[in-house]
């Protein structure tokens, strides 16, 4: 009998702080800062437009040479960019990858081959300067040959811009 | 008969017996105590700007005095650290000496295209809204530090789903006492990742941060 009491005691006793086990609590209080602002920039290039705009294209020949033009870009964001320049391809088609290709001079660098433009870096425009320029000249060599006679190419001119903190050109 | 009555005897002498287990009496007295009072002390803080305009972070705070205070917008790889970083100073302001214990956040509207997003609507938002509002969170990092120390770092997200400890590498906790020790100014930056992608352009985010203290453990 006396077992049984104790043992029932001890039961009552291990119940008791069990249930005192999940009851633990501390007094606690915050401060805040309210209504903080985190916003974010827009970078945004815009579209020049036909770079070859009011530039006479039509009846080209070999040894021909389009005036110099200057070209402006806009930024029309919030951040400043670096921006670079380069062309689709465009298989098959003579003036692109024929012996002797269109070619393009970028600012005061030399004529190169249109289909050996790669990349070319035309500097920062800032969203505070909004705009930038450039200047873009095309030629056909005068070794082109009869071969070219009759053809046309249409070309897309890719600009990439990116923050200018960033070291490379992707996102 | 005798059988009976002897049976009947018993019978009354258990009845009396139990009746008179509920009838016993000692002698007794009692001694009271009284007006013991017990006093809970308070655990309060509070937080201020100080001499900084409030909140913390603010694109603009306008073209007056506190125009060198904007934070201006943020893109990838931004970053509002060392002596660019905002102050604001806890008190003590209970009777309880206090530990400054945790730090979380709250964003209260998120805005996309012009379009404030309320959080408490965030299942019924727009599917690039939300990826716009993940990589936000996931991307923006707060730093705290306190003479040189840091404190916390880690990502929005992180403060939003949980409160974060505020303690230092070692271990070390800010106590916060009720006499000579009852302020602390904590140092307040943050850095936008260069992980961050094209998906945060144009957003903007509004958010309370919140300072935990409890009593000392």
């Amino acid at each position: 009998m006396k077992k049984k009491v104790l043992l029932s005691v001890l039961l009552v006793g291990l119940l008791a702080f069990g249930a005192g086990m999940g009851t633990f609590a501390w007094f606690t209080d915050t401060a805040t800062s309210n209504d903080n602002v985190f916003e974010t920039g827009t970078l945004t290039i815009d579209d020049p437009g036909e770079l070859t705009a009011q530039m006479t294209v039509d009846n080209i020949y070999p040894g021909w040479t389009s005036d110099e033009k200057e070209i402006t870009v806009t930024n029309s964001g919030s951040i400043d960019f670096k921006y670079r320049i380069s062309v689709e391809a465009l298989t098959d088609n003579i003036l692109y990858d024929g012996a002797t290709p269109l070619q393009v001079k970028i600012n005061d660098g030399a004529y190169v081959n249109i289909n050996e433009l790669g990349n070319v870096e035309l500097g920062e425009i800032t969203a505070a300067d909004d705009t930038g320029t450039f200047n873009i000249q095309f030629k056909l060599p005068e070794a082109a040959n009869n071969d070219y006679q009759n053809q046309s190419a249409t070309f897309t001119f890719a600009f990439d811009a990116t923050q200018t903190e960033n070291d490379g050109w992707t996102e | 008969m005798k059988i009976k009555l002897s049976i009947l005897l018993i019978a009354v002498m258990i009845i009396g017996l139990i009746g008179g287990i509920g009838t016993y009496a000692w002698f007794s007295d009692r001694a009271v105590s009284s007006n013991n009072t017990f006093h809970a002390g308070t655990l309060t803080i509070d937080g201020d700007n100080t001499t900084e305009p409030s909140p913390l972070f603010k694109t603009s705070y306008g073209d007056g005095y506190y125009s060198n205070y904007d934070v201006g917008l943020w893109y990838p790889g931004k970053e509002i650290l060392g002596t660019n970083c905002r102050n604001y100073t806890i008190e003590n302001t209970g009777t309880l000496n206090a530990q400054i214990s945790g730090l979380s956040a709250e964003i209260t509207v998120f805005k996309k295209d012009s379009t404030d997003y309320l959080i408490e609507n965030i299942d019924s938002w727009p599917e690039d809204v939300k990826q716009s509002y993940d990589e936000f969170v996931q991307n923006l990092s707060i730093v705290v530090t306190n003479i040189g120390s840091k404190y916390y770092e880690g990502t929005l997200k992180s403060l939003i789903t949980d409160i974060q400890p505020l303690e230092r590498s070692d271990g070390y906790v800010i106590m916060l006492n009720t006499t000579d020790m009852k302020r602390v100014n904590l140092n307040f930056g943050a850095v936008m990742s260069t992980e961050a992608n094209n998906k945060i352009q144009g957003v903007s985010a509004t958010v309370n941060i919140i300072i935990h203290a409890s009593q000392e453990k």
